[in-house]
Formats: structure tokens, C-alpha cells, sequence
């Protein structure tokens, strides 16, 4: 993925689909509702015509994705989606606790050897960190967090 | 009696617990002030709102600390601050950065408060001149700045802007009440709340990076040298921008009488115009403290400065004010000049107190400043990323208690991290979305004010000062032609 590409014909190209998307999604509604969506729609087909043009016309390669390891961002990603889809079966509590240390332990092995000793200094932390959170959340600002079936 | 032990207990609490509310992406200082709000029903009406006053001033400049150590703005005030605090940071000189806002911050609160004892009739007269041709004219003046946040390419930077705008349009439209792109699901009839896409967009692919990174990210570089971050030195850096302190400072009273656009608003007009009345325009964005400067005094200043339409007619100028008008009547204070004459002890008090405040944050923040580096710096990334992931789903989730805010979150911010790697930043979909809403009930307003007349978009055009804001459109959309065309003629003159 860490290649170069021409980056205006591409965000040109993502302009135009979201265009398509919304201009289909423009529901059949009274002008008042409609005007303002349907203009910036336009503006956004116009502008992102004028990527695509400008980058046919002066073709500039620009080299995408060079942040790093790409699985390790790809990894954190989907490890932060499936804490929170997890989070209305086991609470805020639990499912922090586990994803938390999932995640510690997986950006960690890039700089270290993971050993049970390692996780048996970090999963207190996590729990002392998780439960000041949840004790603030819940019990200062009276947010009622997710519980699932546990708490 | 602003000297009273209690008052002054009240004003350093208050600007601690800003301060913590303000750092943390996600919570508000009008949430802070929500919730501080029943401990204040039992306290004196000055010392209640003197408490309030301080919380505010505290989080809107708390919202500094995650901008500049973090790349995420704290509050919505301080997205233009990690346009410069952030870059800083990478080069080591967080301290410096950090103290630099403090500074800039305390004077900014100062310059408010001054503002609102001195002005506050003559502004109001100016607030209610703003009808809603006004409010879209002024959204569209704030669009102008899209040119300046974009990274490279300024037509990235508009593709960027209109995204934001049409994600501000999702759910029931403000007038008219009809839902927009929903897509069938009724779960985004509540619409995309702004601070929601503010978290994701600006905080998730920040955590991306650090976790591609490793061990190499928001590594600290040891230059941080005391001569330059000491407290003299930082206050010799302020001052000696006297015209850039000045101009943000008027940006940030302006733009905080208009009711609705407040520190959000203000901290990239100040930026912008900071940018483009400096000598080195180019440099801004690598980490320079004229942008920070600007940025910081302006949002502070909307602190008090949205208490002139409060205070003067009743209409909060931003949604935290909202809550300090909730205490007002709580304890039977009718806003309006009765508020200045037979309550004038407890309305000129307040005032003072909020000036207090701010000379408060100078000593608060110091120590704060360096406290949260050294956390910050000295945790490892593999306990910051999913600390500061956890911050962000509590601070999203918090906005309106709701699940779907965080999923929203995590998707936007996940778009955001792919965008940018396509040069569309971050920045331009913010703007959209603050000034869309902004916009669109402006524009839409304006037409049904219109409905007598042949052509209802006419209505636009018709006072005198919508004709000072469309000036002030084309100078600022034009200007950086004009600028460009000048440097050319410049260097084709010039010794060859």
C-alpha cells in the first residue's frame, strides 16, 4: 500500500461516488429541506470534477500510506470497532478492560518480547485506569454507560 | 468582596476543573458547566456565578493542552491551536508551546472581560443588527478560511468543506423539520453532532499514526530548553506580537456577540488573519507562535464576550452561556440594564471575576502544563493509544449518551485517517460542518423572509451590513491572489 499515486484523480473519483450517494439519497422532501443538501451536492460534483480535470491535466504522484506499519494501524482499527460493537454485550467496563489489554499487548510486542510477567504488571494498570474512568463517567458526571450483562 | 477567601477558592477550583473537563477531547465546557451546575444551587448568587465563570474559562483554554501535546483540540475553541501547538511538540518544544497559550489565553480572558465592562451596551445594539442574511453571510466569510487550512491543495481543501457541510445536513432539517439522508435508518435522524465528527476526525487518525509508528511516535526530543520555555521568556514571545494580540482579540469580541458562533468560530478567523498578516504565511503550519498566539487569545476572549448578548438582551451567545443564564434566573436575575444598575454589584462582580479567572489560569496552567507533558511523554504509546481510544469513546458517548455517536465516530474518524493520506484535511470537513448549519439557516430563513418579493434570494443582498460582510467575502476569497500576484511583480522588479 505504501505507494505513490495521483491523489487528485483518486479524491476526485471518492468526490464523485459521495456525490452520486447523496444526489440518490436526496429524498423527495419540501423545498425548504431540499434547497441547502441539494446545492452543496452540486458544488461538491462540480469540485470534485475540477480534481479529477486538474488531475488529468497536471498528473502529480504523491506517496500514500508511508505513516508506518500499515497492519499495525489496520490491526488498532479493527481491534477499536470490535471494543465498541462488543461493548452492549459485556458493559464499558469489561469489554475496556479486555480490548485494552489486547491492544497494549499487540503495539507492544513491536518494541518488546510479550511475557505473562509483562501482562501481569499491565492488567492491574488497566483495570486501576479503566475503573477511574468508569467511576468519574458514572458516578460524577452520571453518564449512564453501557452495561450489557454485566455492569 | 472579589477578595473574599471563598470567591477566590471558588475561581482557582473553577479554572482547575475547567482546565481538566477542557483537556479531555469529547467534554465540553458547557457539559462542565451542566454538571458543576447543582452544586452551585445552594451558594450565593456571586459565588455560583463567579464558580461557573471560572469553569468556563478554564475549559476553553483546557482544550489547548490535547490540541497541542495530542493533535486533538480539547473543545472545538482550539482547532487551530494544533495547527502550530502540535508541530511545536514534534520539535520538542511542547513546554514552550504549552505556556505560550497559557499566556495567550490569560491575556485573551483579560482583554473579554474588559471588553464586556467597557462595551457591552454599544455591542448589543451591533448583535441585534444581525438578522439572518447576516448569519449567512458570515458563515460563507468563515468558508473563506478553507483556503488557508487546506494542506497543499486548496480544491482538496473545498472537496473537504463541502463534505463537512453535507455530513451537517444529515437528520431533520432545522427548517422545515423534514429528515435528509438517512438512508432508511432512523438511528441518524438525530443527525452527525459536530463535536462527535470533531473527536473522530481530528483524534482517530492521530491514533492511527501512533500505532503505525511504534516506538518512534510523540517521541520527545530533549530541546526543550528552559532559557526559551521559561515563564519571562514565553511572556517576552506574547508581547512582543502586540499587533497580532490586538487584531485576535477584536476578531474573538466580534465574532462572540453574534449568538451561535462562538470560540469555534473565532480561533480560525484569528488563525487565518494571523496567517495572512504575517511577513512568512508559508512558515505557518511548522510550529510558529504567532498562529498559537492568535488563536489562543481569540477564544478566550469569546469567553466573556459572549456574555455581552447574554447579559444585555438575554440570548446566550454560546451554548455554555445557556447554563450561566439558567443560574441567573435561577436566582432571580432578569438579563438587561437592570442587570447593571440594581444588581450592578453582583453583574460588575461577575465580570471582574472572570478577569480574576483568567490571571488564575497563568499559575494553574504552569504547573498544569507541565504535569499533563509528563504524562503525556513519558507514558508509553502502547498505553496511550488505547488511554486516549477509551477517553474518546467515554467523551463521544457523553455527548448524548448515545451508541450510535460512537460507531459514527469511529467511522468518520477511520474516513478521516484515509482522506488525509489523500491530502483532504481534517480541518476544511470541521469548518463545513460548523458553518453548514450556520448557512443553511441563514439562507433558508432569508428566502421565506423573502417570499413578497419577485426574486426571494434579493432578500440576501438588501441592508448595509450584509453589503460590509460580502466586502469583506471577496477581500478575504481575493486576497491571497492579490497577495500572490504582488510577490511576483515584487521579484520581477527586484535585482535580477
Amino acid at each position: 500500500m505504501n505507494r505513490e499515486i495521483n491523489t487528485e484523480i483518486v479524491s476526485g473519483i471518492i468526490g464523485l461516488i459521495l456525490t452520486a450517494v447523496f444526489f440518490f439519497a436526496l429524498e423527495d422532501v419540501f423545498w425548504m429541506s431540499l434547497v441547502f443538501p441539494k446545492t452543496i451536492v452540486f458544488i461538491m460534483g462540480i469540485i470534485a470534477c475540477a480534481l479529477v480535470i486538474k488531475g488529468a491535466v497536471q498528473p502529480s504522484r504523491n506517496r500514500i500510506f508511508n505513516v508506518g506499519s500499515n497492519v499495525r494501524w489496520i490491526v488498532t482499527g479493527i481491534l477499536f470497532f470490535s471494543w465498541v460493537l462488543i461493548m452492549p454485550l459485556f458493559g464499558f467496563f469489561v469489554s475496556s478492560v479486555v480490548f485494552i489489554t489486547i491492544i497494549v499487548g499487540y503495539l507492544a510486542q513491536a518494541r518488546m518480547q510479550l511475557t505473562i510477567g509483562k501482562f501481569m504488571i499491565w492488567i492491574p494498570v488497566v483495570i486501576g485506569e479503566v475503573t477511574l474512568f468508569y467511576l468519574i463517567f458514572t458516578k460524577v458526571l452520571y453518564v449512564p454507560l453501557p452495561t450489557g450483562m454485566f455492569f | 468582596m472579589l477578595l473574599d477567601p471563598v470567591i477566590l477558592l471558588s475561581i482557582f477550583a473553577g479554572v482547575s476543573a475547567g482546565l481538566f473537563v477542557g483537556a479531555m477531547p469529547g467534554l465540553t465546557a458547557t457539559m462542565a458547566l451542566a454538571v458543576l451546575l447543582p452544586f452551585t444551587f445552594t451558594l450565593p448568587p456571586l459565588h455560583g456565578l463567579v464558580a461557573l465563570g471560572a469553569v468556563y474559562m478554564g475549559a476553553i483554554y483546557g482544550g489547548s493542552f490535547a490540541a497541542i501535546l495530542v493533535n486533538t483540540p480539547g473543545t472545538p475553541s482550539s482547532i487551530a491551536t494544533a495547527f502550530e501547538g502540535y508541530p511545536m511538540a514534534k520539535q520538542g518544544r511542547a513546554i514552550e508551546a504549552l505556556n505560550i497559550a497559557t499566556i495567550a489565553s490569560a491575556i485573551g480572558g483579560i482583554a473579554g472581560s474588559l471588553f464586556l465592562l467597557l462595551l457591552s451596551p454599544p455591542l448589543a445594539k451591533l448583535s441585534l443588527r444581525f438578522g439572518p442574511a447576516e448569519y449567512f453571510w458570515v458563515a460563507i466569510l468563515g468558508l473563506t478560511l478553507i483556503a488557508s487550512l487546506s494542506e497543499g491543495s486548496s480544491i482538496k481543501g473545498m472537496l473537504g468543506g463541502a463534505l463537512g457541510m453535507i455530513i451537517g445536513t444529515i437528520g431533520v432539517a432545522p427548517i422545515g423539520g423534514e429528515t435528509r439522508f438517512t438512508f432508511g435508518m432512523p438511528v441518524l435522524q438525530g443527525g452527525v453532532a459536530m463535536i462527535v465528527a470533531l473527536i473522530g476526525l481530528f483524534v482517530l487518525p492521530e491514533l492511527y499514526t501512533m500505532a503505525a509508528k511504534g516506538k518512534t511516535a510523540l517521541k520527545a526530543i530533549e530541546v526543550d530548553s528552559k532559557a526559551r520555555s521559561s515563564f519571562w521568556q514565553v511572556t517576552k514571545t506574547v508581547f512582543s506580537m502586540p499587533g497580532n494580540l490586538i487584531r485576535s482579540c477584536i476578531i474573538g469580541e466580534i465574532v462572540a456577540i453574534i449568538p451561535g458562533a462562538g470560540g469555534n468560530v473565532a480561533n480560525l478567523v484569528a488563525y487565518n488573519e494571523a496567517k495572512r498578516a504575517s511577513k512568512h504565511p508559508e512558515k505557518f503550519g511548522t510550529g510558529l507562535p504567532e498562529g498559537l498566539v492568535a488563536t489562543e487569545s481569540s477564544n478566550n476572549v469569546t469567553v466573556a464576550g459572549s456574555m455581552v448578548p447574554l447579559l444585555t438582551l438575554g440570548i446566550p451567545g454560546a451554548p455554555p452561556d445557556a447554563v450561566i443564564l439558567g443560574v441567573m434566573m435561577l436566582h432571580g436575575l432578569r438579563p438587561g440594564i437592570e442587570l447593571f444598575t440594581t444588581s450592578g454589584h453582583l453583574t460588575y462582580g461577575f465580570i471582574i471575576s472572570m478577569g480574576m479567572a483568567a490571571i488564575v489560569m497563568v499559575p494553574v496552567g504552569l504547573l498544569g502544563s507541565r504535569l499533563i507533558y509528563k504524562v503525556i511523554f513519558k507514558t508509553p504509546v502502547y498505553f496511550l493509544v488505547p488511554t486516549i481510544a477509551m477517553a474518546t469513546i467515554l467523551g463521544t458517548y457523553a455527548v448524548r449518551n448515545s451508541y450510535t455517536d460512537v460507531i459514527i465516530m469511529l467511522i468518520l474518524g477511520t474516513l478521516g485517517f484515509l482522506f488525509k493520506q489523500l491530502g483532504i484535511a481534517p480541518a476544511p470537513i470541521v469548518l463545513g460542518l460548523i458553518l453548514g448549519n450556520i448557512a443553511e439557516m441563514g439562507y433558508v430563513q432569508t428566502i421565506l423572509g423573502g417570499q413578497a418579493l419577485q426574486y426571494p434570494v434579493l432578500k440576501l443582498f438588501e441592508n448595509g451590513l450584509s453589503h460590509i460582510l460580502i466586502g469583506m467575502i471577496l477581500f478575504s476569497a481575493l486576497w491571497p491572489y492579490f497577495s500572490s500576484l504582488k510577490r511576483r511583480l515584487r521579484s520581477k522588479g527586484g535585482p535580477s
